[in-house]
């Protein structure tokens, strides 16, 4: 209900800015500041709320608002793809990464001191000083609204209808070494993670709860095997902490 | 037109949604609702629940989680491929089984390392 | 969310002067999405519980109505009378978060299969580049990238999944829910993996080109690579959807039910709705990519006759769509079979499985799609009359050498680990080995 609330609080003032600042209603550009405004209210909502899994469902909220966005730029492909991976796949990973992470799955986060604020907030700002410094110096970015003449409905339908071919041929003829060089990236990412993961202590040590492959029964043990660290049942420290 | 196809899927994702909230609100009217203290606790099989629910849990999700978005990228890559194979040569398959032989590669180191072992 | 939709719709009528099918998307959306569909999975549950009666020896529901037939009826009308409550120590939000997103994946992935063939219009085929008469297909949309439209909707289940388990604050439910999303993301692979074979026989990614390409070259369960893959996104698909002997989540005896745990009344009641029509929903994924879609077997389909007179494709699409809910009906009896027949896996198994025996499975399919492709595809791509008897027959003989190696090797494979070694297993158990660990097993005295 907040997140909802927000999000047509948004609508709400993205309306009004762009009566305020457009002037005129142009239907599609009606629609972006709405979606776009809503989006800029669910970034804000991850980076305030106290809650990490809150905080995730908001940058999943916006990751959904940008696939919406790439849709309207009728790349319908990239936002499909942006729905797979981003929300499918990177949201899952964020919500195992909170679980992973010691006291701060719940609603008693402490809360970080400006100190440790303020570093943050100047990488944020300058990221966003640089990334809009450099969409205005692209030389295109006025002319090209006003200069290149619109393809035809018809046009437009049949590259649309064929996009995955195109991009397709694109990636395996022009974008080769790139292509190559993703996997490698990809490769490298999870032999790296794997690696990094692996010499943990408390994982290697699975001889005081590995099940015998013969093991016909879960048991309680294999229950309780699966919270941190591989404690054994009897003690479960984590289970009675404060 | 690519945006009258998603509008449908808007409106369905709207119609879904108040098709799922719809019994949520019913049930606020018609179902009885009489909450006493035992009734909201958590169910624990007859035993009062200790400690924190939320704790921390073990890396090996995280690890399988990884993997998953490693090889969900990847199907960013294949499907493309595979949709524009035909119009492709040869140079089109060494290309996808180069980067899927690199993909294996992590895979098996993966596996070898024993990351793959569910404990 | 009024204001973004309705400016939308303004936009399209004032900017594009392209008609949009407005009465058919309420029809799909009232008939089908609100009526038909729901109405389908009341069935289909009333159906489980009788066929799982009959696997028990016992008669099933027949007390409501003429052979039980009002039983699901009468179970949602007690849902909605049941007391409605949250957990006081539970995320409220997020909890009532959880089973809507589950409905909207189901929901939303239904709106992509072509039930029926439709119409047909002169369209340039993908691989031929010719231009000849192609199906419509009878779906509410057409997307030109339907494939990972469908797997981008059901992936947004696991993340409701996650959600109903933490929110409840339940130490069962979040082990329940941790636990299949973890299997969910693990079987998604393999899912995606096998539907790229088929991807790359029709060079389209939309469900209505994939259909039509079958229909003109015949189901790609007939050829060894597509059986392969069939079986596989098959056996994925019991694991996203959360059927046995893929029901970790649900373990009653260990999780108590796992992440619906916490969850009453029609709460509940929407997370069942949500399973079974994701069942319903991959069942008919399956018979558009793999069992030719609504055409009829060992019959070519007459395409000729779609497209002149509107009676007759509205006879043709009849035809079409029963064929295709009888192959979706098979399907879903496998669900309900599989469930009687075999029990559940244990989860260390239920990983291994995914990731040392399907995903290698599934690589190595993908290569042995591209030899058929090579043998029997390319070679007659633009000559009208398809590929020639003995070319089928040689391309069918040599993937399916390759593929009984592929299985036996990636077998081999698995069972060099250790920890799946028949060795190993004769060693500790003295018994006969398998790939689903045995659990206390109910047999009939």
């Amino acid at each position: 209900m907040l997140l909802l609330m927000l999000v047509s609080a948004g609508m709400l003032v993205a309306g009004l800015w762009e009566i305020l600042i457009f002037r005129e209603f142009g239907p599609m550009r009606g629609v972006f500041v709405q979606i776009a405004g809503a989006a800029v209210l669910c970034a804000v909502g991850t980076v305030l709320a106290r809650n990490l899994i809150h905080s995730a469902l908001y940058l999943v909220a916006f990751f959904f608002l940008v696939a919406c966005l790439f849709i309207m730029l009728e790349a319908e492909f990239l936002a499909v793809m942006q729905v797979l991976v981003f929300i499918g796949a990177v949201a899952i990973l964020l919500m195992f990464g909170i679980m992973l992470t010691q006291d701060v799955q719940g609603d008693q986060v402490e809360a970080h001191s400006v100190l440790r604020r303020l570093p943050a907030a100047i990488v944020a700002i300058g990221l966003f000083v640089m990334l809009a410094v450099a969409v205005q110096q692209r030389p295109d970015f006025s002319k090209a609204r006003t200069e290149r003449a619109a393809p035809s409905v018809a046009a437009r339908e049949r590259v649309l209808n064929q996009m995955p071919q195109e991009l397709g041929l694109d990636l395996m003829q022009r974008w080769c070494l790139p292509f190559e060089l993703v996997g490698l990236l990809l490769t490298a990412s999870l032999v790296g993670a794997v690696a990094l993961a692996q010499p943990v202590g408390s994982l290697s040590a699975g001889s005081d709860g590995t099940p015998s492959p013969g093991s016909l029964t879960e048991t309680p043990e294999h229950l309780s095997r699966e919270v941190a660290g591989g404690t054994h049942s009897s003690s479960r420290p984590d289970l009675v902490s404060p | 037109m690519i945006l009258s196809r998603y509008l449908f899927i808007g409106m369905l994702l709207l119609f879904a949604i108040g098709f799922a909230v719809a019994p949520l609100v019913l049930i606020r009217i018609i179902a009885p609702r009489r909450p006493t203290p035992h009734k909201g606790q958590t169910v624990e099989c007859g035993l009062e629940t200790q400690g924190e629910t939320w704790i921390r849990f073990r890396l090996q999700y995280y690890i399988f989680a990884l993997l998953f978005v490693v090889f969900d990228v990847e199907t960013v890559f294949l499907y493309p491929w595979a949709a524009s194979y035909v119009s492709l040569g040869w140079y089109a398959f060494v290309e996808m089984m180069v980067f899927l032989a690199m993909l294996t590669v992590g895979l098996v180191y993966a596996w070898a390392i024993g990351a793959l072992k569910w404990q | 969310m009024n204001g973004l939709w309705v400016s939308i719709v303004a936009m399209k009528m004032a900017a594009l002067s392209e008609p949009v099918p407005w009465v058919a998307w309420f029809l799909w959306l009232f008939v089908g999405f609100a009526g038909l569909f729901p109405l389908l999975v009341a069935y289909i549950v009333w159906g489980e519980r009788k066929v799982a009666a009959r696997f028990q020896d016992r008669i099933g529901p027949n007390r409501v109505g003429p052979f039980g037939l009002l039983q699901s009826i009468a179970d949602l009308v007690k849902l909605l009378f049941k007391e409605d409550f949250t957990p006081a120590r539970a995320d409220f939000l997020i909890h009532a978060l959880a089973p809507v997103l589950m409905l909207i994946s189901a929901m939303l992935s239904l709106a992509v299969i072509p039930f029926g063939f439709g119409s047909v219009s002169m369209r340039n085929d993908p691989v031929t580049g010719v231009l000849r008469p192609t199906l419509t297909g009878f779906s509410a949309v057409d997307l030109p990238s339907g494939v990972p439209y469908l797997i981008a909707v059901s992936s947004i289940a696991s993340l409701g999944l996650f959600l109903a388990g933490w929110s409840s604050r339940n130490k069962y439910a979040l082990l329940g829910s941790m636990r299949s999303v973890a299997q969910m993301v693990s079987y998604e692979i393999p899912q995606v993996l096998a539907t790229v074979p088929i991807v790359l026989w029709s060079g389209t990614l939309s469900l209505t080109g994939i259909l039509d390409r079958q229909v003109e070259t015949g189901w790609y369960v007939l050829t060894p690579p597509g059986f392969m893959a069939f079986v596989i996104f098959m056996i994925s698909s019991f694991a996203e959807v959360n059927r046995a002997p893929f029901d970790l989540p649900e373990a009653e005896s260990e999780l108590i039910a796992g992440f619906h745990l916490e969850y009453s009344s029609m709460r509940f009641g929407l997370f069942f709705l949500a399973e079974y029509m994701s069942m319903f929903a991959v069942c008919c994924i399956c018979t558009t990519l793999f069992l030719g879609g609504g055409a009829i077997p060992f019959l070519a389909f007459p395409r000729g006759l779609l497209g002149g007179y509107v009676v007759v494709d509205l006879f043709l699409n009849l035809i079409t769509i029963l064929v295709f809910s009888l192959k979706v009906g098979l399907l879903i009896f496998l669900f309900f079979w599989v469930r009687a027949t075999l029990p559940r896996m244990r989860v260390d198994r239920l990983m291994a499985f995914a990731w040392k025996l399907l995903i290698p499975l599934c690589l190595v399919n993908l290569l042995i799609a591209a030899i058929w492709f090579e043998i029997v595809i390319r070679p007659v791509a633009g000559r009208p009359d398809g590929p020639g008897f003995l070319q089928w027959w040689i391309g069918f003989g040599v993937t399916a050498l390759l593929e009984v190696l592929a299985f036996f090797g990636a077998v081999w494979l698995y069972r060099q680990d250790s920890e799946h070694s028949l060795k190993t297993w004769r060693s500790s158990t003295g018994s006969k080995p398998s790939i689903i660990a045995w659990r206390s097993v109910p047999t009939k005295v």
